[in-house]
């Protein structure tokens, strides 16, 4: 038998071995994508976000000969309602996405539909410098993401506020609808379906019932109307008291923030924990302001890209993927200054050349620390989303 | 446009009627349908009204109508939104102690939407208006005045009435464009519920499989709402407005004020966007923002989506100018089944076609750019034929036909007799051609699904997200790219043809 020292360096070379045939096949791949164009659908409301994916396009450019061209949406769901246009009119390649970045909702309509690319992240290098055993990677809204996205960067809801001038901020539920009570007008959410809106009412959801489990089993296996009944009480007690008492809401979570600066709103909210340090960084915001969660914590998740079934390019969508995840670009997207937005690698798995480039990111004057942050509350399964959608129109749009 | 209606038929065919069952799952429809007649109907009423005053005042604001109607609710949501210039001025002057939570830009009644959708509409149908006149109508006036009528009665007994039966087609496209349009409701729409033509939108974007067929069911309604609309106006509306017999004096000095509060607002709503692009940020309270900068400025400037922008335009309009110059060449006249087509191009909602096309482009698998162009050209040529085809049937017969007996080729003819002749015209069509295609917003977006990013779509993204500095930046080239080229093609006739007046060589 062996002592178990062979068998790690058993392992070891095993590994090696198949991290030395993954990069000849990366190579080959990357020969496959020289002078390719991947159009990449990703939002595009954020300028520091758009401005770091040029970056990585320019890079991909450079290094490997794969053009990219950023394709600003609004909205995923659009792209994916594309996709099933064209999965029923059978154009199964030559379509117009190469890669785009998903959220759990979406990812678990493109997986359902059969709209995604057969797995495909196990054959990029950088996958290496990932976690195997980090749940939020493998799993996606509580969806197995069977290797048929590449995560790419960490959200979790964070409030921001002036603290100079709201000096007792609201963490739960409760204190939110008693502050909005207090100040008629200064509180709002941005509408769902909007992202940050169902984003909201999730969090809300999860604040106000007992017991949390019920949310990750799918919405039509429970009692639907019965587990989000205390959200609708809550709502129709604030909504009341809410900028322009409900009639109209923010377009979105960057609305939110302009109107925080412009002191329409006292509390505004991101998926993005860095995102008030980088606008105040960027001359956005005002300095005083400062991020802070619920003290029963707030909902987290990891968010991805993935490769249509008929994607143009896959080859260069996959070569963008893996330069995505790798410790430069990774770096380079958690600094506050690029963009803030968390890392999805292990930092152990990294050289010390490249932990050293995470240590040596300044956390941002309005950013929590990981510990401050605290655990995310899981999402909720994906089948939630469109429930609470429609259960809110029903309500709140007559 | 046949072929649009044709394959919106027969997808509901394969998803059987029945499928119309599932407008009644939409919340909130009914209100919505409500919301879109009522303020196409109000805002082009409004406009009506105010076109036929400016006429009477003289036209001071055509170039208004280069103006992509986005980039002007841009401009005016950066007034009156809370936190726009008004919220901002109320503060800095202790008017008031904190931003108002008022108004509403997207009140329940959508009356900043008709607002905004009446300035834009107004500038439209003043051109036409105005390019109707003739010297019997001044006499008609006079004619009144001389038969006891007072000035106030006069405008309103014989002026109106007058302008609004010869511009009867004019105002039925503004109507249609009105209840249909995506652009001015992205910004201003009310949202609970959105205009009918938001909430198509926002099926196109939604992921569930049955969102399509409930947008196709949607297209549908929006076409009989605008058929409804028209034969509300000439039925209700108009008669109103043609028969009134009755505090004409007052309505006239109402109609002065209004007047000037939009002029005043056009011209507010471009400088706050000039302001806006090169400002740092705008501290709550303050009378002017705390810099200045031309970063993002630039950034637009020098970018793809400045240049996809321009040269979208610029194909789309110089190949509309190309194929309506080769139709009129080979004898197309507006009139009978022609005419119905371009009314038709220009009456039917755009949704429609839109939609059609995309469909036919992923049956067909055509090139997304070439459908893109067909979209983008088929509404150009439309304008443009409108504009050029009286044009040509008004060019001297006799030149044409002595250049004939000098042995010119009919070719050379066009060429060398008639294009010179029409030189200005041209140039404007050129300039309408490309103004027109800028402010394709829904068609750029649903036919390549953003690949080909252009302004428009841009100051969509920006106008929910909070960018404030580079929604202007973007509002504002939108808002002169097409400025530009009208002034351009104002300007290039008269310096291309500095040696000629009419056929004649001038030293």
């Amino acid at each position: 038998m062996f002592t178990k020292t062979t068998q790690y360096l058993l392992s070891l070379a095993v590994l090696s071995g198949t991290a030395i045939a993954d990069q000849a096949a990366f190579d080959q791949l990357s020969q496959d994508a020289k002078d390719q164009t991947v159009y990449f659908h990703a939002w595009g409301g954020a300028d520091s976000i758009n401005q770091y994916i040029q970056w990585a396009a320019d890079e991909v450019e450079s290094r490997y000969g794969v053009t990219v061209e950023h394709v600003k949406i609004d909205d995923a769901a659009a792209v994916v309602s594309r996709l099933l246009v064209e999965k029923q009119a059978d154009k199964s390649e030559g379509g117009d996405v190469d890669l785009m970045w998903v959220n759990g909702e979406n990812f678990h309509t493109l997986q359902r539909e059969g709209l995604l690319a057969d797995g495909w992240t196990h054959k990029l290098p950088n996958m290496q410098f990932t976690d195997p055993d980090d749940l939020s990677l493998s799993f996606d809204f509580g969806v197995k993401v069977e290797q048929q996205e590449a995560p790419w960067g960490r959200a979790q809801l964070v409030f921001f506020a002036d603290p100079t001038a709201t000096p007792d901020l609201p963490t739960s539920a409760a204190e939110l609808l008693a502050y909005a009570e207090a100040n008629p007008g200064r509180v709002s959410y941005p509408r769902p379906p909007q992202f940050h809106g169902t984003t909201f009412l999730k969090q809300m959801l999860s604040e106000l019932i007992d017991d949390r489990s019920v949310l990750n089993q799918p919405a039509d296996t429970v009692d639907a109307a019965a587990i989000t009944a205390p959200l609708w009480g809550y709502l129709d007690q604030l909504h009341p008291h809410l900028w322009q008492q409900a009639d109209s809401f923010p377009q979105d979570a960057g609305a939110m923030l302009q109107m925080l600066d412009d002191g329409v709103l006292d509390i505004a909210l991101s998926f993005n924990p860095s995102e008030a340090s980088q606008a105040i960084a960027d001359g956005r915001l005002n300095p005083d302001v400062r991020s802070y969660v619920h003290s029963a914590g707030t909902i987290g998740n990891t968010h991805f890209v993935a490769i249509p079934f008929n994607a143009n390019a896959p080859e260069g969508a996959k070569v963008f993927a893996n330069f995505l995840m790798s410790p430069e670009a990774q770096a380079r997207k958690a600094d506050p200054n690029v963009w803030g937005d968390p890392t999805v690698l292990d930092i152990e798995r990294l050289s010390a050349e490249d932990q050293a480039r995470f240590a040596a990111l300044e956390q941002g004057v309005a950013t929590l620390s990981p510990a401050e942050l605290g655990r995310p509350l899981p999402e909720p399964h994906p089948s939630w989303v469109p429930v609470l959608e429609r259960l809110w129109a029903e309500r709140y749009q007559p | 446009m046949i072929l649009a209606l044709l394959l919106c038929a027969w997808l509901l065919w394969q998803q059987g009627l029945s499928s119309a069952l599932v407008l009644g799952d939409i919340p909130g429809l009914w209100r919505s349908v409500w919301l879109s007649g009522f303020t196409g109907l109000l805002s082009t009423v409004l406009a009506a009204l105010l076109a036929v005053y400016w006429v009477q005042v003289g036209q001071r604001f055509a170039w208004l109508v280069g103006v992509p109607h986005l980039a002007l609710a841009v401009g005016l949501a950066q007034i009156w939104s809370p936190s726009g210039l008004w919220g901002h001025w109320s503060v800095a002057s202790g008017l008031l102690a904190q931003v108002p939570q008022f108004p509403n830009l997207r009140d329940d009644n959508g009356l900043f939407m008709v607002f905004a959708l009446m300035l834009k509409e107004a500038a439209f149908l003043a051109i036409v208006f105005g390019s109707q006149s003739t010297a019997e109508d001044g006499q008609r006036v006079i004619l009144a005045r001389s038969l006891g009528c007072n000035r106030a009665q006069a405008y309103w007994r014989v002026h109106v009435p007058m302008m609004l039966a010869r511009g009867r087609y004019a105002i039925w496209l503004a109507l249609t464009y009105a209840v249909t349009q995506v652009e001015v409701a992205s910004v201003l729409s009310p949202q609970r519920p959105p205009t009918l033509a938001l909430m198509i939108i926002e099926r196109l974007n939604d992921a569930r499989p049955e969102a399509w067929t409930q947008a196709i069911w949607l297209v549908l309604a929006l076409v009989v709402l605008v058929m409804l609309t028209i034969v509300t106006f000439e039925l209700l509306l108009k008669p109103l407005l043609v028969h009134r017999a009755f505090g004409e004096t007052l309505a006239q000095r109402c109609l002065s004020g209004f007047s000037r509060f939009a002029a005043l607002h056009i011209v507010l709503s471009i400088v706050i966007l000039t302001v806006l692009a090169v400002s740092k940020r705008w501290p709550s309270g303050q009378w002017l923002p705390s810099g200045w900068h031309i970063d993002t400025l630039s950034r637009v400037l020098s970018g793809d989506v400045f240049l996809n922008t321009l040269m979208l335009g610029l194909t789309a309009s110089l190949l509309g100018i190309l194929i309506a110059l080769t139709l009129l060449h080979f004898g197309w006249r507006f009139a009978g089944a022609s005419r119905i087509w371009v009314v038709a191009a220009l009456g039917l909602p755009s949704l429609l076609t839109v939609l059609g096309l995309y469909w036919l482009s992923v049956q067909t698998q055509l090139p997304s750019i070439l459908v893109l162009l067909w979209g983008h050209g088929f509404v150009v040529l439309a304008y443009q034929l409108l504009l050029l085809a009286p044009a040509w049937q008004k060019l001297p017969k006799p030149l044409c036909d002595q250049a004939a007996s000098l042995g010119m080729r009919p070719w050379q003819v066009t060429s060398r007799v008639r294009l010179p002749l029409m030189s200005r015209v041209i140039a404007t069509a050129v300039a309408i051609g490309f103004s027109v295609s800028v402010a394709q917003y829904v068609s750029t977006l649903v036919l390549t699904g953003g690949r080909v990013q252009t302004l428009g779509i841009e100051v969509v993204i920006a106008a929910g997200s909070g960018q404030r500095n580079y929604l202007a930046a973007s509002a504002l080239m939108l808002a002169s790219l097409p400025a530009v080229v009208f002034w351009i093609s104002h300007a290039a006739p008269n310096w291309l043809w500095r040696t000629r007046k009419g056929m004649q060589i001038v030293d």
